[in-house]
């Protein structure tokens, strides 16, 4: 490859095994040397010493003539060449695909009225699913027989250790952290205090929530991603099952049941991983630990904390589903319905308990 | 005539302890179009598998551009995989990525070409097969039509030698099938790259066969050009090949 008089030329092979190296030389040295001179515009390609060619060669050309304004021409080449340019550039007999170019206002359009639609429709979706969640309480239609139970028990009862063990953990993790602070002024007494309040409040509704939503928010999302997918929920649909009624429906009652006594579980251990820590190493009574507890807290602590767990139960449902439902596009569609279900659901979650936490003060 | 672009000789291949091809000899010769066709679990998309070396063969050999493949490492064999190109089924294009990065896949991998280059390239390969505008969708938003000619895109990337389809047409309505077809000749007779397509629709046979291999159970039952096998009185191929005749139908008991 040399330039030579506003010309380059272009010789022996031009193959995908040659094309990079030539159109390295290309971009290090010639390139620079036709921008360099001014009023040497590139005015000619000479192939005519090119044996084979083809895509890459044909591209290399193209990309060389583009960059060199509209006056470039190619010239030369044998027969057999400039044929084999002629049929890798040929287009198709019928383009009848061609999409145009959106521009980013159209996409802002888009964009916003996508949102509309996703609002709009995840709560179309929740409506149909409370309303038919309570309707098959008094009349039982459309579900797998047994499936509320089979969903407490893979919502409910296999989570029971993990969100145990969790609670146990952020228990002890309370008690140290709290326990450092407040033996300072001699009150470590109101470490009691302090484990009730934040663990029955905050601490046992949140964690259980968040575990929830990473286990079975993410199961929801993927198992109706796939039946999606699969077109499963197309065939429920022309048996004449609702797929709400079939899938989230029991996820949704046994959900709703699960999550407040899975909470209560992440309290009692909670606190109890509070009482370790207290017995062992801050010198306090078990009675001494009990009756503090007993004594600051009220029953509305309780029942706001447990409440607030069955509308997170509610939030993990429905936009586990939501996102499984409106699934898009095979293998890799199903990925991110989940993920995105399980970070919504978090996120929601968590600005749910904001709410909570400024009404209930 | 030329010398054959693949050879197969005494080709034998099973699943287990289920023998698929049974003993397959043929031969496949440059510039034209071959049909692998036959009944459905007659072996012919293991057949092709074997060819593109999916599956290992259990015993016989198989020669592509004059290379033993059937002895060939996996990297060994990456020399030859280059020159070939195979269309799936259902296009098979990678979910997650667009349709632009789909058909630089064996581009990147296989050249050392920089992207500008990379995107013309793609750009030309979507033209030739009349897919405009569409490089930065991903496969899902494309109709099953769209998708077959966005991977025989892919598949056209390096330039191949000989082209590989699995039932070119399955899924396909009447049109864009037709469309397709015509796009596989022109490729042939323009091109003149090898095409070896497995098919069972009658109708695509007849546009497009300029050999066919008629496989019965695993075996050659007939190896010939279309008339050859519209004539034939083998009474498998002669069912097969008239299937499609309302007078046929008289002779089911």
């Amino acid at each position: 490859m040399r330039l030579k008089q506003r010309t380059i030329y272009l010789e022996g092979d031009l193959v995908y095994d040659s094309v990079p190296r030539l159109y390295a030389v290309y971009t290090r040295r010639l390139r620079q040397r036709i921008g360099l001179r001014r009023g040497l515009a590139l005015e000619r390609i000479d192939i005519a010493a090119v044996t084979r060619i083809d895509s890459a060669g044909l591209a290399l050309i193209d990309e060389i003539s583009s960059q060199h304004g509209t006056h470039c021409t190619v010239v030369g080449g044998s027969r057999q060449v400039t044929e084999a340019i002629d049929l890798l550039r040929s287009d198709s007999a019928d383009s009848q695909y061609s999409l145009h170019e959106t521009s980013w206002l159209e996409r802002l359009g888009a964009w916003t009225l996508r949102l509309r639609d996703t609002v709009g429709s995840a709560t179309r979706l929740s409506a149909e699913v409370f309303y038919r969640s309570v309707a098959s309480l008094f009349r039982p239609r459309g579900h797998k027989r047994g499936a509320v139970v089979e969903n407490l028990r893979i919502i409910g009862a296999d989570a029971v250790g993990i969100v145990g063990l969790l609670s146990l953990i952020i228990g002890w993790i309370l008690a140290l952290q709290s326990a450092a602070q407040l033996r300072q002024f001699g009150a470590n007494i109101f470490v009691a205090d302090l484990l009730a309040i934040s663990i029955v409040r905050e601490m046992g509704p949140l964690m259980t929530a968040i575990i929830v939503a990473g286990r079975s928010g993410s199961a929801i999302a993927s198992e109706i991603a796939t039946m999606k997918v699969s077109d499963e929920l197309d065939a429920l649909r022309t048996m004449g099952i609702d797929p709400v009624d079939y899938v989230v429906v029991p996820k949704f009652q046994a959900m709703t049941i699960a999550m407040p006594l899975l909470a209560s579980l992440s309290i009692v251990i909670g606190l109890l991983g509070g009482l370790i820590i207290s017995l062992s190493m801050l010198d306090l009574t078990v009675t001494g630990y009990t009756d503090r507890v007993f004594a600051i807290l009220k029953l509305s602590d309780l029942v706001t904390g447990l409440s607030k767990t069955v509308v997170f139960a509610w939030v993990i449902v429905i936009i586990g589903s939501y996102s499984g439902f409106h699934v898009s596009g095979g293998a890799s569609g199903v990925g991110r319905a989940t993920t995105q279900a399980v970070v919504a659901s978090i996120f929601t979650v968590i600005v749910v308990d904001v709410i909570f936490s400024f009404t209930y003060l | 005539m030329a010398r054959p672009i693949v050879r197969i000789r005494d080709l034998n291949f099973s699943y287990g302890d289920t023998p698929i091809l049974k003993g397959i000899n043929a031969e496949i010769y440059p510039g034209q179009i071959t049909v692998i066709a036959g009944r459905s679990g007659c072996g012919k998309t293991t057949l092709l598998r074997n060819i593109v070396r999916l599956e290992i063969p259990t015993s016989g050999s198989i020669e592509l551009f004059g290379h033993e493949i059937t002895s060939y490492s996996e990297q060994a064999f990456g020399e030859v995989r280059r020159r070939i190109g195979m269309l799936f089924q259902h296009g098979a294009l990678l979910d997650s990525i667009s349709v632009h990065d789909n058909i630089a896949i064996p581009l990147e991998q296989h050249t050392r070409l920089p992207p500008r280059l990379i995107t013309r390239i793609v750009d030309t390969k979507l033209n030739r097969v009349g897919l405009n505008g569409v490089t930065h969708l991903f496969p899902s938003e494309l109709s099953g039509g769209m998708k077959k000619r966005a991977a025989l895109a892919r598949a056209m990337a390096l330039d191949p030698e000989i082209l590989f389809f699995d039932e070119p047409s399955a899924g396909l309505d009447p049109m864009t099938s037709k469309t397709l077809d015509a796009l596989i000749i022109g490729m042939a007779q323009r091109f003149g790259i090898t095409l070896v397509a497995v098919t069972h629709e009658l109708t695509s046979i007849r546009r497009i066969a300029d050999h066919i291999l008629f496989l019965d159970d695993g075996e050659v039952r007939f190896d010939g050009t279309f008339e050859e096998a519209n004539a034939c009185c083998d009474e498998v191929v002669f069912d097969f090949f008239h299937a499609d005749r309302r007078q046929g139908l008289g002779c089911v008991d």
